[in-house]
Formats: C-alpha cells, sequence, structure tokens
C-alpha cells in the first residue's frame, strides 16, 4: 500500500482525472474532497461491503437450508446468556 | 386487498397499510423501496424481508436482539431522518425493529450484516438499512460461531 502524508489544504492525484483534496482536519475525522469523472463510482467502503453483502444474499436459498439456520438459532438463542462484560 | 405471486411464498396476499417503504432502497438495491414483512411457522425465529415490486427478490433476515445481544443499537442522523423520527432518536432506537439480513453463500456457514441492520418502524411503515459508520461490526458475521462472545461479534 502506498502511504502519503499531507496536510489540509493539500491533495493528490489517481492517475490523469481523480483528484483528491484534504479539505479540513479535525480530531480523528478527515473531510475529503474528491473530483472524478461521472462514471467512477465512489463508495464509503461500509456501504460497498453492504452492498456486496446484499446482492449475495438475494440469491435463491433452499427452504431446508433456511429451516436447518432457524433450529440452530432457536437453540443457541435459548441457552442462557454469556456473562455481561465491560 | 392486495396479493403478489412470490417465489418462497407462492400468493402472498396484504393490505396497503403492512407495506413498507424504504425510502433510498437498500445498497445494491436501489430500485426497491416496498418490501413486506413475512413470517412463516417453521423458520422462526427468522423473517422475510419480501420485495412487493419484485416477487423473486427476499431476503432471509434474523432479529438482531438474538444474533447480537449486547449489539451497540445507534442511528445515524439521516437514519433517524428517513424513519421520520427526530435528529437526536437515540432513546427510541430501542423501540424500533432492528433486523439483520443473513447470507448463505455458503449454506452451511450463514452470516449475518451486522454493520447494516434494518431497522423498521412499523407504526408508520418506513424502513431503511442503516450502515454504521464505525468499522465495529462485519458485513459478514458467522451466525454460528460456537459460543458467541462480544469479543466475536465485533469487528477487529
Amino acid at each position: 500500500m502506498l502511504v502519503i502524508r499531507r496536510r489540509a489544504g493539500e491533495g493528490f492525484l489517481i492517475g490523469d482525472s481523480i483528484e483528491v483534496d484534504i479539505l479540513e482536519i479535525d480530531g480523528n475525522q478527515v473531510k475529503i474532497g474528491i473530483r472524478a469523472p461521472r462514471e467512477t463510482s465512489i463508495l464509503r467502503r461500509e456501504i460497498a461491503a453492504t452492498r456486496a453483502s446484499n446482492l449475495d444474499s438475494a440469491n435463491e436459498v433452499e427452504s431446508k437450508t433456511i429451516e436447518e439456520a432457524s433450529k440452530r438459532l432457536r437453540l443457541s438463542s435459548s441457552l442462557p446468556p454469556t456473562s455481561e462484560q465491560d | 386487498m392486495l396479493s403478489i405471486e412470490t417465489v418462497r411464498f407462492g400468493t402472498v396476499s396484504f393490505q396497503e397499510d403492512e407495506v413498507i417503504e424504504f425510502p433510498a432502497g437498500l445498497p445494491g438495491f436501489e430500485q426497491e423501496h416496498r418490501f413486506l414483512l413475512i413470517e412463516a411457522a417453521e423458520s422462526v425465529p427468522l423473517k422475510f424481508l419480501q420485495s412487493v415490486t419484485t416477487p423473486q427478490l427476499s431476503f432471509v433476515c434474523a432479529p438482531l436482539q438474538l444474533v447480537s445481544p449486547r449489539y451497540d443499537m445507534v442511528l445515524p442522523r439521516q437514519d433517524c431522518e428517513a424513519l421520520a423520527l427526530s435528529a437526536d432518536c437515540r432513546a427510541q432506537a430501542a423501540t424500533l425493529d432492528w433486523l439483520v439480513i443473513l447470507c448463505f453463500a455458503r449454506p452451511e456457514e450463514p452470516t449475518a450484516n451486522l454493520l447494516g441492520p434494518v431497522v423498521i418502524r412499523r407504526d408508520v411503515g418506513l424502513g431503511v438499512q442503516s450502515i454504521r459508520e464505525d468499522a465495529r461490526y462485519s458485513a459478514r458475521q458467522p451466525l454460528f460461531s460456537g459460543s458467541v462472545t462480544e469479543e466475536q461479534a465485533l469487528c477487529s
């Protein structure tokens, strides 16, 4: 992985057509501006992960598989709760 | 009475007020705004989020409480707004229905999306897939990982 250090107000380029600006740094949050061609998809990573998972979840699942999972969930949830942790 | 021909349940009849509206759809399914929440006796406690517009589309869901009993239920402001709740809806979070979508990509080892739980407000028929902005939970948390402790439920 390429690691570069930038300050607020600085930026960098990815290829010829993607420009990234570090707009503001506040504690552990960074505000970033991105200039990219319309067709470039930019997704927060957690949304991309959920999107991929949703697409997989939309595939047909056999009834037998679902019933098995429901049975296991019924069994595991009837177990006494694990002890509280801080 | 309205009805749809579903793959999983055959003909499903429903009233308009049973439809749950997802204003933003779900990531990957942005055009899907209308769902029913269906339960079937043989698969309790699982539920099915069945698309009203696309009869072959349904998601298998589990109550979040059963999958991760100590889950930190936080709703970002934009999701509170999507559910027509006041911006500071932390206090109301526990009164909503929280579900996780299951994935059976490997049928013997189902996973649950704890990163983006589905949150439903039944009284007004609104829902949202609320994606966390922190990285505390995984989008593919194994549903059965032996004795599930909170450490295992959290994403490292």
